[in-house]
């Protein structure tokens, strides 16, 4: 099949064009770097069939980081491919910079159509582009679009079959494009507007961080408004007047009791279901994942996404750069580390954009053992929540410090120094309606579709565990470490089994065993750093490798350990 | 072991004695809103390759937007893109 290959500058809205191409939904975000690994679709033109093919954004064909490897490998790769067509998407806004790659494109000797995207900003960033100049000069089709709108992009898909090896001859690279931009562009000065004093005003050296720190309480206001709205007004009544009825009927049906009955409804508590301490499939299994960790999900990425069309992470990353850099990561890595927030997989995977393999090494594991994932979040919030703040600033101070600690003992061990921070910042931008509703909703899917199966799983594996009596012989193995030395009753260490499947349904384990402040407090930290789960476990070993996955599950173990055994003797 | 702690004081990079021993100002000197033009581009060939497809390269126009306090990034604008770029970094790109 021929292929198609999305090519250009990281944050040029390549995968916007992407979707608009193929229908497939890909997450795009307003910085760098959101496209790790390259995304496949297909599309129809004419009658024939196309792989489109949408690869990380690259600043030039010599690589820098592993995601502009990825690029340039596939780049050489298909170019020596008959009828494959490059389409290089550029930032219209940003002319001089983007064409720096284009013609290194030409040099290759790649046949090509070049998109002008973002063409709509131009006109109000008072830019003015001569495209049919440039088409003359360069000797390729070049089509204006705008990716987020849909415009211009049929007219893209119609010179597809246009698309040529350049006749633009030139020896030095930027005085060619210092001449090109003469002829073809043509600047307004105009002054400054809200948006950019704003801008600026968020990376001052004074009031960043009073902005940022208004920023993210915002942000955790608007997720606990809507987790809680959602909670106490849409699904508690749902599941209390509508399907607890049922249950309970089902209940009567198996006896109230037995084997089959505890599986499925669980244990009764006081003759009534308790959807959060029933543990079987239809009461806990259900209700953990729908009415109390979705809600949650639903509200943070909603935020998140918002964060991330705006433009604001990398500049929080500009904040944040000088503390991160004693934990040996520069301030960008904030943006795995909040995706991590939401779930440790994409989190695990946007580590990429880190250019080394030591930032890559500590950022993963400072994620892995102290950053909770919104899910397990969602259950502590609930769980923990029930004695006050003190008990939740408990658990979250601890993981904090962790995190802190962490990052700067391995920043110390290790060898190397991480570079620094080098980066663009892309523009403030209005996030468009639709790109984030679609985000979202393909965000809010994935959780169900992962988390709802691996869900069920847990609760049936953990009463088949309990009904073998596995969880009883595990529980008085591991009892001089579960209660030794942290303090936890030796039930406990069901939680820990099942926290390898889901770490949400762990915390709801707990609730049954009629711990302490302390012990919930201990537990659920330990939870969170003991060991991923196992869908995060099987994207670090593939970003790690089997060594350095084996040293950082290592740092796990003891790591919680120690923190565990501190917290049991000070709780 | 002396060699060791010179380079942890100054940093590991080769130039920046050299740079800080001659009296040219970098665009870390550059107040906010400032504006200068490039005169060199100081470092090894993957520093200066990705400066340059960042857009800084001798000759253009570069203005500073913020800098962040105990020697935190820089915040600069070349064109149309806005760069943040790590103060070591930052005392290697000369101006006139």
């Amino acid at each position: 099949m021929k292929k198609i290959l999305l090519v250009g500058n990281p944050n040029v809205g390549k995968s916007v064009v992407f979707s608009r191409l193929t229908g497939v939904h890909v997450v795009a975000s307003n910085y760098s770097g959101t496209t790790v690994e390259f995304t496949k679709g297909t599309m129809r033109i004419g009658l024939e069939r196309a792989e489109v093919l949408d690869i990380p954004g690259t600043y030039s064909l010599a690589p820098d980081s592993k995601a502009e490897q990825v690029a340039a490998e596939m780049i050489n790769n298909f170019k020596d491919e008959d009828g494959n067509i490059f389409v290089n998407v550029i930032d219209s806004t940003n002319l001089e910079r983007n064409l720096a790659l284009t013609m290194e494109l030409i040099k290759k000797k790649i046949p090509l159509v070049v998109c002008m995207n973002m063409w709509d900003e131009t006109k109000h960033t008072g830019i003015n582009i001569d495209a049919e100049k440039l088409e003359q000069i360069l000797g390729v089709p070049v089509v204006p679009t705008t990716g987020i709108t849909g415009e211009g992009i049929k007219h893209l898909v119609s010179h597809f079959s246009k698309a040529r090896l350049s006749s633009f001859n030139f020896k030095d690279k930027w005085k060619a494009i210092g001449k090109i931009i003469e002829d073809v562009q043509e600047l307004k000065h105009r002054h400054h507007t809200i948006g950019e004093r704003l801008g600026d005003a968020s990376i001052h050296r004074f009031w960043g961080i009073p902005i940022s720190l208004i920023i993210l309480f915002a942000a955790f206001s608007v997720i606990r408004f809507i987790g809680e709205m959602l909670i106490s007004y849409v699904l508690e009544p749902l599941f209390n007047n509508l399907w607890a009825p049922v249950v309970m009927k089902l209940s009567a049906l198996l006896g109230n009791g037995g084997v089959i009955h505890n599986v499925i409804i669980g244990k009764l508590v006081d003759g009534q279901i308790d959807f959060v301490e029933s543990l079987g499939l239809l009461t806990t299994g259900l209700f953990v994942p729908i009415a109390m960790v979705l809600p949650y999900i639903i509200g943070f990425y909603l935020v998140l996404s918002f964060l991330e069309d705006s433009g604001y992470l990398p500049r929080l990353g500009v904040l944040v750069d000088n503390m991160m850099h004693r934990l040996g990561i520069h301030g960008l890595a904030i943006v795995p580390m909040l995706l991590g927030l939401g779930c440790n997989v994409p989190g695990a995977m946007a580590a990429r954009m880190l250019e080394t393999k030591r930032e890559r090494f500590i950022a993963s594991t400072m994620m892995a053992i102290a950053v909770p994932c919104f899910a397990q979040l969602a259950m502590v919030f609930g769980l923990v929540g029930k004695h006050g703040a003190i008990a939740l600033s408990m658990v979250f101070g601890t993981l904090f410090i962790v995190w802190v600690l962490l990052g700067f003992f391995l920043n110390k061990i290790m060898k190397g120094e991480s570079p620094e921070i080098f980066v663009e910042i892309p523009p403030y931008r209005l996030p468009s309606f639709s790109v984030l509703s679609k985000k979202l909703w393909m965000r809010v899917f994935a959780f169900i579709k992962e988390a709802i199966p691996f869900m069920l799983l847990g609760v049936l594996f953990m009463n088949v565990l309990y009904a073998l009596h596995i969880i009883d012989f595990i529980g008085k193995l591991t009892e001089p470490i579960i209660t030794g030395i942290l303090g936890l009753p030796k039930e406990a260490v069901g939680a820990l089994i099942v926290g390898f499947l889901r770490k949400d349904v762990a915390i709801g384990m707990l609730s049954p065993l009629n711990m302490s402040m302390g012990q919930l407090v201990i537990a659920s930290v330990v939870l969170t750093m003991y060991f991923p789960c196992i869908a995060t476990f099987t994207v670090l070993l593939k970003e790690l490798g089997v060594k350095d996955m084996l040293k950082s599950s290592a740092i796990m173990v003891v790591a919680t350990l120690l923190v565990g055994g501190v917290m049991n003797i000070f709780l | 072991m002396k060699n060791k702690l010179f380079n942890k004081m100054h940093g590991h990079h080769k130039f920046q004695h050299r740079v800080e021993q001659h009296d040219f100002k970098t665009i870390q000197e550059l107040r906010n809103g400032e504006v200068a033009k490039i005169k060199n581009v100081i470092g090894g060939r993957h520093f200066v390759n990705k400066a340059e497809s960042l857009g800084i390269r001798i000759g253009v126009q570069v203005s500073k937007i913020s800098s962040q306090m105990m020697q935190g990034p820089i915040t600069i604008k070349v064109g149309q893109t806005q760069i943040a770029i790590g103060h070591r970094m930052a005392k290697r790109i000369i101006i006139e």
